[in-house]
């Protein structure tokens, strides 16, 4: 036996007062502005007369605001924040958030339990479109839109409502990157924020309008196409999925509201620099930019690998209804938007083994990163690929020889193993969570396939089902998806902050 | 991460309060939620109304068709009777082009077009049984239910459609299946021939939660409260 000391290999310091406090005080404001959102749907229940979803409302908001202003008598602070406050206040405003809103929900009993409700409120805020809602299509008018807007401002990021609303310059920029926006879009962080929201303003304008005229003409009165506009843009251009009713989009039986909800959902998948760009005339940077480059590839071959799949199938009869849903899926998957215009278990039962795979590996992919879209991002996938040819072309090449590999994401930069490091990160972290997510699924009794397609969406905050997840399902495996949603939105590492967080108030040194 | 002062036992003190509160918070909560009122409104579909009887049940195929049982055969299209959105879900090539007859409530919005209406009809128990969730406190599992075209001006005899606080109506239709409904973009519908409404569209009662109310009245109360001390705090700052 040595007698070597105990050496801790990782430095851990244990949290002070005034850390905590801080943390504390930004989830306060995070929450506070949480209750403020609950006020829209309440003015609306009053309207509706909808007297219990008031009331629950009003015990939503009420809590939540309850909080933030605690957070503020009790913690104020003028410290400004660094990495680790930014990164943890993130990660647990996310979780708080979704337990804040599960509240209204749970109390509108349409939800089975607590849990049931705040899985809901998670994937409205990740933007994930998952649903365990019992009797959808008789719940209240101010429920649903509170649905709806947790997919609007869990769209943009929660902590962008607090930064618009609260606005403040001491190191808020942590609390921006923490939510995964590492694309600054302006150099002032608060102006960032505004801009994105002045994004999300314009589309919510053009794109609630062209859905009210295409639901007009699909049979809707003005009144009812307004309310069914509101809710589908939020749920369109936020890639969330979530519906007012059970049968999703395929409610409209419209050629026209799906055009639509395509265009949104593609606007919301293009990252907010992008939409900058364009904002400032700069077309050329939407053909040039490596993302949109490598969705535009990855859109063709799995669109046309699941036309292939579902023509071998036989399940849509003819070229119209095949391109029609193929299509439609295709990019309901790969924006992560969820939305679907057949059945969960038609997917899971009646379509094979290959489509709902396609389907699956397009969902991983996701959209562009500093987008509302989920998934590993098109960013990475590029930046792997193009490592992959670089390590080809330099093995073929004189030794000598130094090979450069450059590419735009609104600037030329030059590709770094450290770019390649940071992206394959996060992508074997995303495959390795997809994974996990379904052992957990076959743990339960579902069969492989469907199990990872559920474990995928979740995770890549797609949305679509292949019919597994429903409020039967054992509290484990909500919890797991629940988690899933969370870590795949914060793309992991703001998460793995605050676990580190954690631990270091247990186990630090002073 | 600043190590200039440690967490000091009174620091922990006021965090297992806050706790605390907020456990109070979440047992009342719970408490409200439990004791939601019910209506006890009865939501059955009366037997006067003479709704045929459910006569096909099948719980999963697949793409494989089960024995398929003996039914009458009109120039190759099969009279099923009664089925469920389950079964036709669950089994859609079994019923392809077959007809069928389908009781249930017509919920969301009656979309009035090409001469015609596209209406959404659920045969759940919300629909058949206990009525839309938030009244009865009863929840079921989720909706279930078909697309149903019905040609020329049946909707006519349609009211409200079910909704928040409403049961729509609930009719008995007849009709063709349809697996790839090529007018629908592929979906899967039911286009119907004959409808009748077998329970005319009616008002959930919901009462109102006192307890939900009281508490909601109470937490405004703190909250205004604790924002006017807020005030007085930040302007002592």
């Amino acid at each position: 036996m040595t007698n070597a000391p105990r050496r801790r290999s990782i430095l851990l310091v244990r949290p002070s007062r005034e850390d905590l406090q801080l943390v504390g005080l930004y989830v306060g404001k995070v929450a506070f502005g949480l209750g403020l959102v609950q006020l829209i749907p309440l003015g609306v229940a009053l309207l509706q007369q909808e007297w219990n979803s008031a009331t629950a409302l009003a015990i939503g908001a009420a809590g939540a605001m309850a909080m933030g202003l605690s957070a503020e008598i009790r913690l104020h602070s003028d410290r400004q924040l660094l990495w680790s406050h930014g990164l943890v206040t993130v990660a647990a405003a996310w979780l708080v958030g979704a337990m804040l809103l599960a509240i209204p929900l749970w109390l509108s009993g349409h939800w089975g339990s607590y849990l049931d409700a705040t899985f809901e409120a998670m994937s409205g805020l990740t933007a994930t479109g998952l649903s365990l809602t019992q009797d959808i299509d008789h719940l209240p008018t101010s429920m649903n839109l509170l649905r709806h807007l947790s997919q609007f401002i869990g769209g943009q990021g929660i902590i962008i409502v607090v930064l618009t609303m609260f606005a403040s310059t001491s190191g808020v920029g942590t609390l921006y990157v923490g939510e995964g926006r590492d694309d600054r879009i302006v150099p002032n962080i608060i102006r960032a924020a505004r801009f994105i929201y002045l994004v999300a303003g314009t589309y919510l304008v053009i794109g609630t309008l062209a859905l009210m005229a295409a639901g007009m003409v699909a049979g809707l009165s003005p009144i009812r196409s307004l309310l069914h506009s509101l809710n589908l843009f939020m749920a369109s251009f936020d890639t969330g999925g979530f519906a007012t009713n059970s049968t999703s989009i395929k409610f409209y039986h419209s050629a026209g509201v799906e055009a639509v909800v395509i265009v949104l959902m593609i606007a919301g998948t293009l990252s907010f620099g992008l939409h900058y760009e364009l904002w400032r005339g700069r077309r050329r940077d939407l053909i040039e930019n490596i993302e949109t480059r490598s969705l535009a590839v990855t859109f063709l071959v799995t669109c046309s690998l699941l036309l292939v799949a579902l023509a071998q199938v036989g399940v849509l009869d003819g070229m119209g209804s095949s391109l029609r849903t193929g299509v439609f899926m295709i990019l309901s998957a790969h924006t992560t938007t969820g939305f679907s215009t057949v059945h969960p278990n038609m997917i899971g039962e009646h379509w094979g083994l290959v489509a709902p795979a396609i389907l699956v590996i397009t969902m991983s992919l996701g959209g562009m990163a500093s987008s509302t879209a989920g998934g590993m991002k098109g960013i990475r996938i590029a930046l792997a690929a193009k490592s992959t040819v670089r390590d080809i072309r330099s093995t073929l090449a004189p030794d000598a020889a130094v090979i450069v590999t450059s590419y735009r994401a609104r600037t030329r930069r030059v590709l770094t193993d450290g770019d390649v490091r940071a992206a394959m990160t996060i992508i074997v972290l995303f495959l390795g969570t997809y994974l996990l997510g379904a052992v957990v699924g076959v743990y339960y009794g579902f069969p492989l396939d469907r199990a990872l397609f559920e474990s995928v969406s979740a995770t890549a905050n797609g949305g679509l089902s292949a019919g597994v997840l429903s409020p039967d399902n054992p509290a484990v495996l909500k919890a797991t998806y629940l988690v899933q949603m969370w870590l795949g939105r914060l793309e992991f590492m703001t998460a793995f902050a605050m676990l580190g967080y954690i631990v270091a108030i247990v186990r630090g040194r002073r | 991460m600043s190590a200039s002062t440690p967490i000091r036992p009174a620091t922990i003190a006021r965090v297992i309060v806050s706790f605390l509160l907020a456990a109070g918070l979440v047992f009342a909560i719970w408490g409200v939620r439990q004791n939601a009122p019910t209506s006890g409104q009865d939501f059955t579909i009366p037997e006067a109304a003479d709704v045929a009887e459910l006569e096909t049940t099948v719980e999963r195929c697949g793409r494989t068709l089960p024995d398929q049982p003996a039914l009458p055969d009109t120039d190759g299209v099969r009279d099923f009777g009664r089925v469920s959105s389950t079964a036709v879900v669950e089994c859609p090539d079994l019923f392809d082009q077959q007809s069928v007859v389908y009781v249930g409530e017509v919920v969301g919005d009656i979309l009035r077009r090409d001469g015609g209406a596209w209406v959404l009809v659920n045969d759940d128990d919300y629909a058949l049984e206990v009525g839309p969730a938030g009244s009865s406190a009863e929840l079921r599992g989720a909706n279930s239910g078909l697309s149903v075209w019905l040609p020329g001006d049946m909707a006519d005899e349609l009211g409200r459609p079910g909704g928040p606080g409403w049961r729509g109506d609930v009719i008995q239709l007849s009709g063709i299946i349809h697996r790839v409904d090529e007018l629908d973009g592929g979906g899967l519908t039911l286009r119907a021939s004959t409808m009748h409404v077998v329970a005319p569209a009616a008002a959930a009662d919901t009462p109102v939660n006192r307890a939900q109310l009281a508490l909601a009245l109470g937490l405004v109360a703190i909250v205004a409260t604790m924002f006017s001390v807020e005030r007085r705090v930040a302007a002592r700052r």
